[in-house]
């Protein structure tokens, strides 16, 4: 590559005078031209030798030229899925979303790591646009890390996904065989899981990696921030999901934190099996400013007074494994994630006099997973190479909701013998095509059967790429 | 009279700054130099002569012991999911794996590849048994570009020793 612009540019200087200079003769040019040739041959014959150099053996850089050259450089990463869901009648299209994955190396130790995501085909505020009105755009990683060895590092404050379970932390669609994300990863662990906050992290033995987080808490105040948003904080229906906090603009309005530990293990002796433990701890309870706190007194307002509630807190627990067998076709996951909810009787949703949304005590999920890797070994070849055909079969059982727990809203709804629990389990069949490892093309059907006897069948496709 | 509380966020961002300051700065990412490496792969070698390769910058060693020859080290470097990963693949004459050295790995996920036992997978597969990603070398949750990169990799390697290095 490097010749031939060499090549040019010492063609360019050789000619740029003979065009400036008084016609000069037919030998003066003949001779200039040899001497070009001879130049160029000579930059070659030097290309070719540093090709084929080693490098500088004794240095702690080896081959520093090549590896300072290209990795020091901006690099880009990029997953993605569109989908079509079909449910009660309806049939939807949506580019759910695309993630641009910049990172860039300082140096050796110091590295940077983003996700810029378009969701639902971005946002607009022009009428005029043809954008999803449901998009936005999302910063949902971006930290800088110093790894000062492999068993420590530090990840300094900056956005970073929340380790709980494994599917927040690894969510690209060529990792999971399902249209939609593991059931359990949206009421109980609300995947894409992501606050302001700071880790420390690193591999303690072969094959044990653990990560300690400090975060932004979780906010049940009836709304997410002090300025905007409208999220609804712990509820009947939603789990935790609505109670993940702002994460710019100094708008958070719960001042406690977050403390997560997660260790992973993936075990020497058993090739292809991995699993991880989490633990997360959160003190829930957001500022209480009285009547001047919109968001308080349109929360507690249910008897014309703002209420100055207790302190509430959320444990969540998590276990969970995969285990894809070498030399079988077989893959198995599973998972359990229990959240235990401290003084619900102290919750927003149990004193609003909405007594539609009041919440338990705790809420828990479990899911195992079976799938087959068809692709057979004569066909992983030529355009089949590295290709993959793999049905599976999931259960879920979420548990969202336990007996009412206490509250001003006391005795007027039980949550768990309500109709509309959210309660329910969840089957999903489908078939996950992988023309490359890079690339999944993905045909599922979600059956949910709700406690209150109702059921919801979700037959979806998408498309997802992770590169 | 109120004591000024300490704010939990300072008080992460300062206890990290000071491990930043105070911490040897030793490379993390840096674990093996490529002379440390072939020494790794071939213990017992006495020269490691340069075998033109080919292949851009890929890097190629025949180790001589004293016996003979012992087989070759190949250098090469891929990307994991975005940053490079410098390696060493270690054969004997006939192109079958003897080792599998990691020299750096710059990432913030996915370093468990370094893992001995994962690596192992690698050892006695060659020209008659490609490594296979996924069959025969089993992925490792949170690190799958860099599983899958790396096998890659070899697999670039064993064809470029077969074409180029390999005894006809």
């Amino acid at each position: 590559m490097r010749t031939p612009l060499i090549a040019a540019s010492v063609a360019l200087l050789g000619v740029a005078p003979l065009i400036a200079s008084d016609s000069p003769g037919n030998d003066q040019l003949l001779k200039r031209i040899e001497d070009l040739e001879a130049e160029v041959r000579h930059l070659r014959q030097q290309a070719g030798a540093a090709d084929a150099t080693p490098g500088p053996e004794g240095s702690k850089l080896p081959l520093e030229s090549f590896a300072s050259s290209i990795a020091k450089e901006l690099t880009l990463g990029a997953y993605g899925e569109t989908k079509i869901r079909s449910r009660e009648g309806a049939t939807r299209w949506d580019p759910h979303r695309l993630v641009l994955l910049p990172t860039y190396q300082f140096n050796d130790w110091i590295v940077l790591n983003a996700e810029i995501e378009f969701e639902h085909g971005g946002s607009s505020t022009d009428s005029g646009s043809k954008t999803f009105e449901g998009g936005n755009i999302e910063v949902e990683q971006l930290y800088v890390d110093f790894q000062f060895a492999d068993w420590l590092a530090w990840r300094a404050p900056g956005i970073d996904l929340i380790p709980v379970g494994y599917f927040n932390l690894h969510h690209e669609p060529t990792l999971f065989y399902s249209t939609e994300r593991p059931p359990i990863y949206r009421e109980l662990i609300p995947s894409t899981w992501f606050e302001m906050s700071t880790s420390l992290y690193g591999q303690i033995a072969e094959g044990l990696r653990y990560q300690f987080q400090i975060s932004s808490g979780l906010d049940d105040d009836g709304d997410n921030s002090k300025g905007a948003g409208s999220r609804p904080g712990i509820t009947f229906d939603g789990g935790i999901r609505g109670a993940r906090p702002a994460v710019g603009d100094f708008a958070q309005s719960n001042d406690s934190l977050g403390y997560a530990v997660r260790l992973a293990y993936d075990p020497p002796a058993i090739p292809g099996l991995g699993a991880s433990a989490s633990f997360y701890y959160a003190d829930t309870t957001p500022e209480r400013g009285g009547a001047d706190n919109p968001n308080l007194a349109a929360s507690t307002a249910h008897d014309g007074n703002p209420r100055a509630l207790g302190g509430t807190a959320v444990f969540i627990y998590d276990a969970e494994f995969r285990y894809r067998i070498p030399r079988t076709p077989l893959e198995l996951r599973g998972e359990y994630v229990f959240v235990d909810l401290d003084r619900p009787h102290n919750l927003v949703a149990n004193n609003d006099g909405d007594f539609d949304n009041n919440v338990g005590s705790h809420m828990q999920g479990i899911s195992g997973e079976i799938a087959l890797h068809l692709w057979p070994d004569s066909w992983d070849t030529g355009r089949g190479e590295g290709m993959d055909l793999v049905p599976f079969f999931r259960y879920t059982r979420l548990d969202i909701q336990t007996p009412y727990a206490g509250g001003s809203d006391e005795n007027e709804f039980d949550p768990e013998s309500s109709p509309e629990s959210p309660d329910r389990h969840v089957f999903e069949l489908g078939l996950c095509w992988l023309p490359t490892p890079e690339l999944a093309v993905k045909l599922d059907w979600k059956g949910e059967r709700f406690d209150g006897g109702t059921g919801r069948d979700t037959y979806q496709m998408a498309v997802g790429f992770f590169f | 009279m109120r004591h000024p509380r300490i704010e939990p966020w300072l008080a992460a961002g300062l206890c990290g700054s000071a491990i930043t300051v105070t911490a040897p700065c030793a490379f993390a990412a840096q674990y093996l130099t490529v002379e440390e490496a072939r020494r790794l792969c071939f213990p017992s070698a006495t020269a490691f002569d340069p075998r033109p390769i080919g292949g851009g910058a890929t890097r190629c060693w025949a180790a001589r012991g004293p016996a003979g020859p012992l087989g070759y080290a190949l250098f090469d470097a891929v990307i994991g999911k975005h940053l490079l990963i410098d390696y060493m693949l270690a054969v004997d004459p006939a192109g079958k794996i003897l080792g599998l050295e990691i020299l750096a790995y710059r990432e913030s996920y996915g370093g468990q590849i370094r893992n001995a036992s994962w690596r192992k997978q690698f050892h006695g597969l060659g020209p008659s048994k490609a490594p296979r990603f996924q069959r025969d070398i089993a992925n490792i949750g949170g690190a799958t570009l860099s599983c899958r990169h790396v096998t890659e990799g070899v697999n670039r390697l064993l064809r470029l020793f077969a074409e180029r290095i390999a005894p006809r």
